[in-house]
């Protein structure tokens, strides 16, 4: 696979993703506005509700979960948008007919969909982690973030989950015709994740623990192996040009 | 980023300049089924370096089913087809042979949000063209099809043709040696139409090997080399004027001073393909005007008849065409 033929198509998507303003705006909006949020509604548990130490930094502990949900939901929008917008534009055949081969051509959209999602959510995770030990560091004492449980969601927990997120678009959208259907299909396989979410609210799992973390990392990594398998096993020219929708 | 070693375009231009025919596509008994319904059935065809070759037919003939076959989109059932001495069944060539087609599809398929010149620059890119040339000839497509001025704009802008234009400088900027073109004029204005089909002509005086889709007939006899005509199978396949010979159109028309039943009885005892009056004139349809005619002319003179003019008129390529299909 020559990764230098896979770049070009991903700088094509990235250009395509600077003209669209709203693709953009979710993109950047989305972890921006929760790493302001996040901070904002822990200073005001702090302050209106006088929490406890212990539940301050249990909600601390349990936050940067919510960015794994965003990691993997974002760039399910975008990469549904890179395979529907080709097919929507009646552009696949022409990129098909170029000498890149299926793989490539794959990556290229892996390569589009994943970068700007895992750059804003960097962004938006340093933003929640500076406003949180801003507002909290008189109440605990000391800064919370970074920590080990902040280090697995930088780099394991919210790579996979984009990854996830951008097969999932991926094969989905080669079997809907528009945007907003295959990003609704594609919401249903984060089910597992918002279950988590729910286990975590009610306390039968951590999600501050470091170890849990670990493991649901390691879950997204046999997801976005099956998922990768189930994509590439979709994404041939063959079936894009006479069995896709 | 961009590829060390362009072979198929190498080849493509050390090839350009032979003058002895060389066969470009050579397609043998191919047949593409869909489950059970056949889409194309052994279709067999030859095209020279430097050919025109127009592929007629309805909508579901296996026109464009063909030529994804031949642009190594799709994959054959059965049969060979080589392009150039590369075989589109064997992975490697077929990656080559992407390398030295360029194509027009029916569906312009570009990034409307991007400019003609990002458009052309990206597919430049993905088809490994050197990049200096691949500026020249960005620039000397855009300015060809009169878009130059416009490059900078987004191709979501463009009227229809402008955008078909762009499509046909996209299979153009890594000059290619072999074009296939799926309709390109399609319900286009009639100076767009044109504009694309005097680039067809350059190209074709280029020695470009080009198989175009149509249906426009007047195109395809004013373009084209050689015509297929396909309907699944290939009904006929030769020279625009040797496909006239093909069917009963041919006719010779006879104005005389006066016409009566004498001389229609004399011209009918000759057993011509068909006779037809109108007033004075009389149109006899036969097979070979050039050996018949003289009899006709004869036998009508024998009965009396005083002739003023004679003239022939050839089937248009649109009667030959509805003869074709329809039988």
């Amino acid at each position: 696979m020559r990764l230098w033929k896979s770049w070009i198509l991903a700088k094509k998507d990235l250009a395509i993703m600077r003209k669209r303003r709203s693709l953009a705006t979710a993109i950047l909006a989305f972890p921006l506005g929760l790493g302001i949020a996040l901070p904002l509604l822990i200073e005001y548990i702090i302050v209106r509700k006088s929490a406890t130490v212990t539940i301050v930094s249990s909600l601390l502990g349990a936050f940067p979960f919510f960015f794994i949900i965003l990691s993997a939901l974002l760039p399910l929008y975008i990469s549904s948008y890179g395979i529907v917008g080709e097919k929507t534009e009646k552009s696949l055949e022409p990129l098909l007919a170029t000498p890149t081969s299926d793989g490539e051509i794959l990556m290229g959209k892996y390569i589009g969909s994943f970068l700007p999602v895992l750059v804003s959510i960097y962004l938006g995770l340093t933003i929640f982690m500076f406003l949180t030990d801003l507002l909290t560091v008189s109440k605990i004492g000391h800064f919370y973030y970074p920590n080990l449980g902040m280090a697995i969601v930088y780099l394991l927990g919210a790579p996979f989950a984009c990854i996830y997120g951008v097969s999932t678009g991926l094969f989905v959208s080669s079997k809907v015709n528009n945007i907003q259907g295959a990003y609704q299909i594609g919401a249903f396989s984060l089910i597992p994740l918002y279950a988590l979410y729910i286990l975590g609210e009610i306390g039968i799992v951590s999600l501050s623990s470091n170890t849990n973390l670990l493991i649901i990392s390691a879950g997204l990594l046999v997801a976005v192996i099956l998922m990768y398998m189930l994509s590439r096993a979709t994404f041939n020219r063959e079936s894009i040009l006479t069995k896709w929708k | 980023m961009i590829a060390q070693e362009p072979k198929a375009w190498i080849y493509d231009r050390q090839s350009r300049t032979g003058e002895t025919p060389v066969k470009m596509i050579e397609v043998a008994n191919l047949t593409r089924k869909f489950g059970d319904f056949t889409a194309v059935d052994s279709l067999t065809f030859n095209l020279d370096r430097g050919e025109v070759f127009g592929l007629l037919g309805p909508n579901g003939a296996g026109k464009t089913t063909t030529v994804r076959i031949l642009c190594c989109l799709i994959s054959k059932t059965s049969g060979s087809v080589r392009i150039g001495d590369l075989d589109t069944s064997d992975r490697d060539d077929a990656m080559k042979i992407r390398k030295m087609i360029g194509l027009v599809p029916d569906n312009v398929g570009l990034y409307d949000t991007l400019s003609a010149y990002a458009n052309l620059e990206f597919y430049g890119r993905m088809y490994e063209f050197p990049e200096k040339q691949l500026k020249e000839n960005i620039e000397k497509y855009l300015k060809m099809l009169d878009l130059w001025d416009k490059k900078d704009l987004p191709v979501g802008s463009f009227s229809k043709g402008m955008r078909q234009k762009v499509s046909l400088a996209r299979a153009l900027v890594h000059d290619p040696e072999v074009l296939f073109m799926d309709e390109p004029t399609a319900n286009l204005d009639p100076e767009a139409a044109k504009t694309i089909r005097d680039v067809i002509l350059d190209l074709r005086r280029e020695n470009r090997t080009i198989l175009l889709n149509t249906h426009n007939l007047d195109e395809a006899q004013r373009i084209c080399n050689r015509i297929g005509v396909l309907k699944t199978r290939l009904i006929a396949v030769d020279t625009p004027e040797n496909l006239a010979k093909l069917v009963s159109g041919r006719k010779t028309v006879i104005l005389l001073e006066e016409m009566n039943d004498r001389i229609l009885g004399a011209v009918r005892g000759l057993n011509p393909r068909s006779v037809e009056t109108d007033g004075n004139k009389i149109a006899v349809g036969m097979a070979d005007p050039d050996r018949e005619t003289p009899a006709i002319i004869t036998a009508i003179v024998s009965s009396g008849g005083k002739v003023r003019s004679v003239s022939e008129t050839g089937a248009s390529l649109e009667d030959i065409y509805l003869q074709l299909v329809r039988e």
